[in-house]
């Protein structure tokens, strides 16, 4: 935390309260110019409140206490025209989802002329084209004149950044704005913030989740937990040697590739609010608590110049230790195919009642062999389809054309038309679990079902030990079987989808982004139960995912998928290694938080489907020519050679 | 290019379903239980009477080449002659169906601006005194069967404050102004009704537009609150206050009916209830189909509006 | 994580206890009123008539010298009866029919929907009106007559209503979990799709239930339907019409009880509205 007498902001014991409940508590900070300050948290944890409060926001009903400060004055307290003098001229927001942030029946120029009328500023032409390019929209005026659902979400989100920045605010605070982005749109937005800190020392407030990501923008850090802040400091010396029992759990649920060999581990229970007592908030699941924790809260204190920590055990921990932590090294499994895929292809046909001339292939061609016993990754960003490959799998898309045969048996392409026993062998889970469970059934009920429809010939108390066992198996306790959905945490809603699917003795599990919608610390603990089924009970698992760093971990082999089409396919240990196929160098590159040189855009053709955006094409050959497979078992497809590639493409290391 | 394709589809089935409800329509006026001509005669009627009536309507000929003589008669404007006057249906269709579309103005132009000021109050005062105190009172509206309501209101303008005539009756050589002061109670009722009904409904969109994102993000950027209600939330809330404006539409042309008898105003309703209660078929059948067409036109417009206020949905494909 | 839901219900509404309260003092009303009623409903010379309101004859006399409040106690079952049967039948036929249409889709879902917007484009009082005025009361008697009237008024507004609560639900990942499993649509239907539509459609049956006895005045006071002396509330103010000036009360009696009967279910409407949405589920 900043030590500077005239800092930006400051805030001071701020507190929001709803009725008798805490939102957040004690909550201190500081900025300075061209600091950025994340604040990290998990679902829970208040960051979004205090981040709303920065700019004298508070929830409906709540009640707000402390100060915040900015150059002097008291923004919770300014009258209403003050107030609206400060938000978006000096402190500006942005949003989380830019696509609801939008106002989606005004044009994008009408908004951004508006934002500057309303501060009193001129509104010309130029402003707004160049608020636009500086965030790297290019085609500026057909941004301007274009409704927020013609473009895409990294554009919108561009957008919302070029919104904030266009009074020139001193203050810019970001909620989460990469959530939903995907890896290579990330790293753009990151690196021009990164260069708006740098270049024209715009102070930041930045919010979020995701440690692994702050890693590559931030000063300095808070770090959250049930609303109040449990440790503070420089960024490099939380990263590197955290304190606090949760940052130093929450740094070791969390996978990265710039940590290629560190394991994830999970953190057991969830935050319940409502139990959270007189003491420390993490007591309940922290593995150092003494019964003086529970008791007793700990107020922040200082271990060096800048950091803080709030906790009673501290003293007595060691300084963790940072030397990697290796894991097995995972190989394939030898056995026979239990499933295999042949040529798959799916068109996308517009619906409705104007009809475009061609559909959209989702799906070219695609063809992999799933082993018994396999974790077999499916990676690939939003429009890859690898959703497309699993609803296809699963048999949710009739109209799949290829061959998909299931130990050896072809099976129909539409779930309908197999046969009990292959529909039971194939169990899908789906990524959303607020949705994917139906809320007015209990969760014993739900499992009941499941297991009715893949093994009806059990009796009533065989299904009744059944359903325990398959409870205990994703570690639930037995007595969430009389629950209903909404009553559970999203973690233990995924596990109960979970369980539905195991239930019924499946022999592949198809996972869609199941861990998408969870929090850090809760991923870990699904991560390890998934491997535990395959090594256990053998079950080969398709895991569909966009994030490399969980799947390097998980994962035996990598299928990538670019467009459609399957471009690269090798052992998961080896992702790091080179030689690298283009377009996973730069997803690798992105995730490491580097920003990998633009190409000039070009339309896609019958060639390879990368070639639009590789920095390494082949004018002409690229375009025009599919390119073939490179020779053994990890390979991939690119006009240039293994060796040329490894030459070409080589990862750089982490830069500060 | 591709908006006015599907402008133009829309248009093409609104004139199909049109077709079909005039099908259904002449139907309905054959099919069910009881000729029409033995109604008309009454219980055991004369064979020979029975038979001459028949074919004097028309009833011997097959049923879909009346069908047809039928529409193309409306096409050329001709409607048939009432069964009772004798007279063309058209002429006395035609005045009444002009006397209904002025009233119609009138309560519409009372009915904007009471359900959309009180609705922005309400939203704006969210679950406060006030917002409860109008809900309750636009409840209790509400509730009054409308020609209650239109009886309730005639008692109180008409005798206790002499405000307005017992009748309103307006006649071709009305002026402007007597025309106004004939209709005033019937059309402040009938925007009353209509009002209290759509208010419920922009109360809930105002509210849930005033929560959305985009609005929180324009006052997150200092947007004054005046502007974040009338440039932010109303376009976008409007979108369902015209839908359920368009439901009432059918109202103005079929429910309104009870309103007119209470005032007696010689509308486009009381044309068509006395035209079922006597059984005068050729009048049924084309005030029904008026009815049904001001629906469906109403609809359309609607639609269209919807597409004008909602940018988004003109890109989709 | 909000805490259990269920069991916590929390105190009722307001709205569900008024409204509760008016349905059923009515209720009790239509049961014992005739017994109560201190006269007949056609008896004639019950006292001045044309008099105003007094104890003897809160709602006032008419002018044939009934009791105009013996006749609306002698008619509320009527209302309620016509009222809620006409509802539960175009209830069942419209929900069946929009459910099953939604779910199975294609040319059959098209088919049905077509047809019910043929008959929504005629109002309702109007197609109410049409098929009274057109039915030979030799053939159907008048009470099936209206009650049927009434459900095939409601039917294709409530299919078109069910068949897109069905449709939003259908796509919801719990169904197609059920599909991939292979359950039966019959299946599907009842155990997922219907509990997860059931709050939008009682919030629809209580709104059409509410109109109902409008409807049904509104067609006696029209003079269409049922035929005098019958004690309906509608035609009772029809009757009374041209006493306005004289005995106010012998209109404003009747339509006072029919107005408290639309409050009434209003109310209810509401606050089982709350309830529900209290039950429905919470995301983080």
């Amino acid at each position: 935390m900043s030590v500077r007498i005239e800092a930006l902001l400051r805030v001071n014991d701020l507190g929001i309260r709803i009725g008798p409940d805490d939102i957040v508590r004690d909550i201190a900070l500081g900025l300075a110019p061209g600091e950025v300050l994340g604040l990290v948290g998990e679902s829970g944890s208040g960051k979004t409140t205090i981040a709303l409060a920065l700019l004298g926001h508070r929830p409906e009903g709540a009640a707000i206490f402390g100060s915040v400060a900015f150059q002097g004055r008291d923004i919770l307290t300014l009258p209403p025209a003050a107030l609206q003098a400060v938000r978006g001229r000096r402190i500006a927001y942005v949003p989380q989802n830019p696509t609801t942030a939008l106002n989606p029946a005004r044009r994008i120029g009408v908004l951004m002329a508006e934002q500057l009328a309303v501060h009193g500023l001129a509104s010309d032409r130029e402003r707004l084209t160049g608020a636009l390019k500086d965030v790297g929209l290019v085609e500026a005026s057909r941004v301007l004149a274009s409704y927020p659902n013609q473009l895409s979400g990294g554009q919108q989100q561009r957008v919302v950044l070029a919104l904030a920045m266009l009074c020139a605010p001193d203050i810019l605070v970001l909620d989460e704005p990469t959530t939903g982005l995907d890896v290579t749109t990330q790293a753009l937005v990151i690196a021009h913030l990164r260069r708006l800190r740098d270049e024209r020392r715009i102070a930041m407030v930045y919010v979020t989740h995701d440690l692994d990501l702050l890693s590559g923008i931030a000063t300095h850090m808070a770090v959250l937990y049930a609303g109040r802040i449990m440790e503070s400091g420089p960024a490099t010396e939380v990263f590197d040697s955290p304190r606090h029992p949760y940052t130093r759990a929450l740094l070791a649920a969390t996978p990265s590739l710039r940590r290629p060999d560190h394991r994830p581990q999970g953190l057991p229970g969830t935050l319940r609010r409502d139990l959270v007592g007189a003491g420390c908030p993490f007591a309940a699941r922290c593995s150092n608590a003494l019964p003086r924790c529970a008791a007793d809260l700990p107020a922040l204190a200082e271990l060096a110049p800048g950091h803080l920590a709030a906790c009673h055990v501290l003293p007595l921990l060691p300084l963790p230790d940072t030397t990697a932590l290796v894991h097995p090294d995972r190989t394939g499994s030898d056995c026979s195919p239990i499933l295999t895929a042949r040529g798959l292809s799916v068109v996308y046909l517009p619906t409705g009642m104007i009809r475009r001339a061609a559909g959209v292939p989702a799906l070219s061609d695609a063809a992999f062999d799933l082993h018994r016993g396999e974790i077999l990754a499916v990676v690939g960003e939003s429009g890859s389809g690898k959703s497309t490959l699993a609803k296809a799998i699963a048999g949710l898309l009739p109209g799949l054309s290829g061959q998909l045969s299931l130990d050896g048996v072809p099976i129909a392409p539409g779930a309908g038309r197999r046969t009990a026993d292959q529909r039971r062998k194939l169990q899908f889970v789906f990524q959303n679990p607020d949705a994917s469970l139906n809320p007015r059934r209990r969760v014993g009920q739900i499992l009941a079902d499941a297991l009715r429809a893949a093994q009806p010939q059990l009796s009533i108390a065989q299904k009744a030990a059944a359903i325990a066992s398959g409870l205990a198996e994703v570690r639930l306790p037995e007595r969430h079987a009389a629950r209903y959905p909404d009553q559970l945490s999203g973690g233990e809603r995924q596990r109960v989808a979970l369980a539905r699917a195991l239930i019924a003795n499946p022999e592949v599990l198809i996972c869609d982004e199941v861990l998408s919608a969870l929090d850090v610390s809760v991923q870990a603990g699904i991560l390890t139960l998934l491997e535990g089924l395959c090594h256990q009970r053998g079950i080969a698992i398709l895991f569909i995912s966009h994030d490399l760093s969980v799947v390097r971990h998980i994962a035996h082999r990598v299928i990538v998928l670019y467009r459609g089409q399957i471009i690269a396919e090798l052992a998961a240990h080896k992702l790091m290694d080179p030689p690298h196929h283009p377009y996973v160098f730069q997803l690798l590159a992105a995730s490491q938080g580097q920003q990998t040189q633009q190409v000039a855009a070009m339309l896609p053709g019958p060639g390879c489907p990368f070639a639009p955006a590789c920095p390494v094409r082949i004018m002409q050959r690229c375009e025009r020519h599919p390119p073939a497979w490179s020779k053994g078992i990890d390979r991939l497809r690119c006009h240039h050679s293994p060796s040329d590639l490894a030459d070409m493409l080589s990862l750089r290391e982490r830069l500060t | 290019m591709i908006l006015l394709r599907f402008i133009v589809l829309r248009i093409v089935g609104g004139i199909a379903m049109l077709l079909a409800v005039s099908a259904m329509i002449f139907l309905m006026t054959d099919v069910l239980p009881g000729d029409v001509a033995s109604r008309i005669l009454g219980r055991n009627p004369d064979p020979e009477r029975l038979a001459i009536l028949r074919a004097e309507l028309g009833l011997d000929q097959p049923l879909v080449l009346r069908y047809v003589q039928w529409i193309t008669g409306i096409l050329k404007g001709d409607f048939g002659n009432s069964l009772i006057s004798g007279q063309p249906v058209a002429e006395t269709l035609g005045r009444r169906v002009l006397n209904s579309v002025l009233l119609s103005a009138l309560a519409l132009a009372i009915y904007v601006p009471l359900a959309v000021l009180p609705a922005i109050v309400q939203a704006v005062n969210r679950d406060r005194p006030l917002d409860q105190a109008i809900s309750a009172v636009s409840l209790a509206i509400l509730s009054i069967p409308d020609f209650l309501l239109a009886t309730l209101i005639l008692i109180g303008f008409v005798v206790l404050l002499p405000l307005a005539p017992a009748r309103s009756i307006i006649e071709a050589t009305s002026t402007w102004g007597q025309a106004l002061h004939a209709m005033i109670l019937p059309a402040a009722t009938i925007a009353l009704v209509m009002a209290t009904y759509a208010m419920r409904y922009l109360r809930d969109s105002l509210i849930e537009v005033l929560q959305t994102d985009y609005v929180r993000m324009a006052r997150l950027n200092g947007t004054p609150q005046r502007v974040l209600i009338w440039r932010h939330a109303m376009p976008n809330a409007l979108v369902p206050f015209l839908n359920v404006t368009a439901l009432n539409l059918t109202y103005l042309f079929g429910g309104v009916v009870v309103i007119e008898q209470v005032f007696s105003f010689p509308g486009f309703g009381a044309l068509m209830v006395g035209a079922l209660l006597q059984l005068d078929v050729p009048m049924v059948q084309a005030t029904v189909l008026i009815a049904a067409a001001v629906y469906i036109i109403g609809n359309l417009a609607v639609d269209l509006a919807t597409l004008a206020l909602n940018p988004r949905l003109r890109h989709v494909g | 994580m909000s805490a259990d839901i269920r069991l916590s219900r929390g105190p009722l509404p307001l709205s569900l206890l008024l409204g509760s309260f008016l349905c059923g003092s009515i209720l009790v009303v239509a049961i014992v009123g005739p017994w109560l009623a201190p006269f007949g409903p056609t008896q004639l010379g019950t006292g001045t008539p044309l008099s105003g309101t007094s104890l003897a004859h809160p709602f006032g006399v008419d002018q044939l010298g009934r009791d105009v409040f013996s006749r609306v106690l002698h008619g509320t079952w009527l209302v309620l009866f016509l009222s809620l049967s006409g509802t539960v039948l175009g209830f069942l036929a419209g929900g069946i029919l929009g459910l099953v249409s939604g779910q199975r889709g294609g040319w059959f879902d098209w088919l049905v929907m077509r047809g019910c917007e043929v008959l929504i484009s005629i109002p309702i009082l109007v197609t109410a009106l049409l098929v009274v005025a057109l039915v030979d009361t030799q053939t159907i008697a008048p009470l099936p007559l209206i009650i049927g009237v009434i459900g095939f008024v409601y039917a294709p507004r409530i299919a078109r209503m069910a068949r897109s609560a069905a449709i939003e639900v259908a796509t919801r990942d719990y169904v197609t979990a059920a599909r991939l499993r292979g359950d039966s649509g019959l299946r599907i239907a009842l155990v997922e799709i219907l509990p997860n539509v059931s709050g939008i459609l009682l919030v629809e049956l209580a709104l059409r239930a509410a109109y109902a006895p409008v409807l049904v005045a509104s067609l006696g006071f029209l003079g269409f339907g049922l035929s005098p002396p019958t004690p309906e509330w509608g035609m009772i103010i029809a009757e009374n019409r041209g006493l306005i000036f004289i005995a106010p009360i012998t209109v404003i009696g009747p339509g006072l009880m029919l107005a408290l009967l639309v409050v009434g279910i209003n109310l209810l409407t509401e606050g089982l509205a709350r309830i529900i949405d209290r039950s429905v589920v919470r995301t983080t």
